[in-house]
């Protein structure tokens, strides 16, 4: 592939997946800004190393791990947030779920949900529902084995559904 | 639980960025990518280890010809590496003192040797905004830029001169609009970069302050050889009108096609820009074929080489975005305070070097008896504050935009 091609692919990249990664930051750092900036450097770091030569056969993987790396190496704030808190810091569902989630529970099923959950079982739940990332994705991702996350997805749900209430 | 599941990951998807933020940290990642092109796949620097090359002038497939010239006559990797040197590389005096001197012998008409002189004077403007955007730039690196800048744009408009005095009217006023487009467009990525770099605020507005200098320089003269190119008529002021207006009308659809192309985004504001310029230019196109058909073919040449420039600065827009990541106008309508104008001369005077004999003339004004210009007028209100560092004596100048 010739340079024009590799960097029509990595903008390409950049379109698809921007939105996925600055969520994935955000909901690891649950700082807007903190998210936007590790994103853009996810994307800077991954191009570097396309720059150098260096093959990358799941792009999309790849940023992810990128990013994986880049909230790892930051030292962790373990909050848990409200969706008040939430909100303050930029998430803003709109109206029309809005609606949903005021008719299902309010704001107090999302937080409990989220914070019942340990923070691996929070992530591969996040990256399966949220991010729509396969378990072998999630696995590469995460440097585990593709067994490993199953059986952690496996759990999560598990304790999800002891949190939802039964009539919802 | 499905249904509530489902529900909530869905509305767990709202983060997201704005398009503005999205499409910024989008050309900062070009602009990045552009200065870390990939390496390994026929591009190698030998010598020259650092990152910040650049290929967004000198793409492989534009200067296909030119590399080859000089692999042919200096060993390919020496002059290959050296292309994309800057002020303080290893390799710049290869660039300036071999590459561009060999390159300049192969000039032997005086068209060709004032084409080459204003892509030189390009080349020094694009280094100084490499040098930026790379955080090299400091008052020294501006001081050499000064003095480089200088030079070469003393011999470029010598070379307009040359062609004037040698009858060759048409081509000196060609000569002189384009380097009058380079300028404007340079200055105004100048003063962008200025805006962005706080530290180094001061430096870059100097390098502006000289470019804009010259730029009034130029300007001047290309409304006086175009104002005597105007009163023309006959078959060969026929035979010019009517080739400047292809050259325009290409020019046109060059960037017509650039600014539809769907595969490349272009900032919504950004493409505002450029379109307002190129409807000026479709404008002033109409206008020179009437009066071609009228017989007056002077004022539509004039009219047509006009029309070429807005169509230029258009392309340049959308580019500098691409870039550097900035927004320019380029607009030839802004005017500028004479006194600001002297004020900016009288400083670069001082300190100039000898080879800056022209005393400065005043920024002049466009002939507008022709001229129906649809585009919107913009403004300057400028501010001028006198700051004296050691040594020397330099201008910032502040721009409030009127609309």
């Amino acid at each position: 592939m010739n340079p024009v091609e590799i960097e029509a692919q990595f903008i390409a990249a950049y379109d698809a997946y921007a939105d996925a990664i600055f969520r994935y930051c955000f909901y690891r750092t649950y700082n807007r800004e903190r998210a936007k900036d590790l994103m853009q450097e996810a994307f800077t770091r991954s191009w570097e190393y396309i720059a150098s030569g260096k093959e990358v056969k799941n792009i999309r993987a790849f940023l992810y791990r990128v990013a994986n790396n880049l909230i790892i190496d930051e030292s962790r704030k373990k909050k848990m947030l409200s969706l008040d808190e939430l909100h303050e810091q930029g998430f803003e569902p709109s109206y029309e779920e809005r609606g949903r989630l005021e008719l299902l529970a309010d704001a107090k099923h999302a937080k409990e949900l989220l914070s019942a959950l340990d923070e691996k079982q929070r992530d591969v739940i996040l990256m399966r529902y949220v991010d729509d990332l396969t378990p072998k994705e999630i696995a590469e991702i995460l440097g585990e084995s593709e067994n490993i996350v199953s059986v952690r997805l496996h759990r999560a749900l598990k304790k999800v559904k002891t949190l939802i209430p039964e009539n919802v | 639980m499905s249904n509530f599941f489902e529900q909530l990951m869905e509305s767990l998807k709202s983060p997201k960025l704005g398009e503005e933020e999205k499409a910024k940290i989008r050309g900062w990642l070009l602009s990045h990518m552009k200065f870390h092109p990939v390496r390994g796949v026929g591009t190698e620097r030998l010598i020259q280890q650092r990152s910040e090359a650049i290929l967004f002038n000198f793409s492989l497939f534009k200067t296909m010809p030119l590399l080859l010239v000089l692999t042919l006559m200096l060993g390919g990797g020496v002059a290959l590496a050296s292309e994309y040197a800057l002020p303080g590389d290893i390799l710049y005096p290869i660039k300036i003192g071999v590459n561009e001197k060999v390159l300049g012998f192969t000039k032997l008409s005086d068209e060709t040797r004032a084409e080459w002189n204003i892509k030189l004077l390009s080349r020094r403007l694009e280094e100084a905004e490499r040098l930026v955007v790379t955080n090299r730039i400091n008052a020294n690196v501006e001081a050499e830029f000064e003095s480089r800048f200088n030079i070469q744009a003393e011999r470029t408009h010598k070379g307009v001169e040359a062609l004037a005095s040698g009858k060759k009217l048409k081509a000196a006023a060609e000569a002189s609009s384009e380097m009058e487009t380079a300028l404007r467009v340079h200055e105004d990525i100048l003063r962008s970069l200025a805006q962005e770099k706080s530290s180094t605020k001061g430096a870059i507005s100097a390098a502006a302050d000289s470019v804009r200098l010259r730029l009034g320089i130029i300007a001047d003269a290309r409304i006086k050889l175009e104002r005597e190119v105007s009163q023309r008529q006959g078959p060969n002021a026929k035979t010019a009108a009517e080739a400047k207006l292809a050259e325009s009308e290409k020019k046109v659809t060059q960037v017509q096609t650039l600014l539809s192309q769907k595969d490349t985004y272009i900032e919504a504001n950004v493409k505002a820009r450029a379109e307002v310029q190129l409807k000026s230019a479709l404008v002033l196109l109409e206008e020179g074929k009437k009066l071609l058909a009228d017989g007056a073919h002077g004022q539509a040449f004039v009219l047509f080489q006009k029309a070429h420039r807005e169509a230029e600065i258009a392309k340049r827009i959308v580019e500098a975005k691409k870039n550097f990541n900035v927004t320019i106008t380029a607009d030839e309508n802004s005017e500028i305070d004479d006194d600001l104008q002297d004020q900016a001369s009288t400083a670069m005077i001082q300190k100039a070097s000898s080879s800056v004999a022209t005393p400065p003339s005043r920024q002049g004004k466009e002939d507008n008896q022709n001229k129906k210009d649809d585009s919107p007028k913009t403004k300057f209100k400028e501010e001028s504050k006198t700051e004296v560092a050691p040594g020397r004596a330099t201008t910032e100048i502040r721009l409030d935009l009127e609309p």
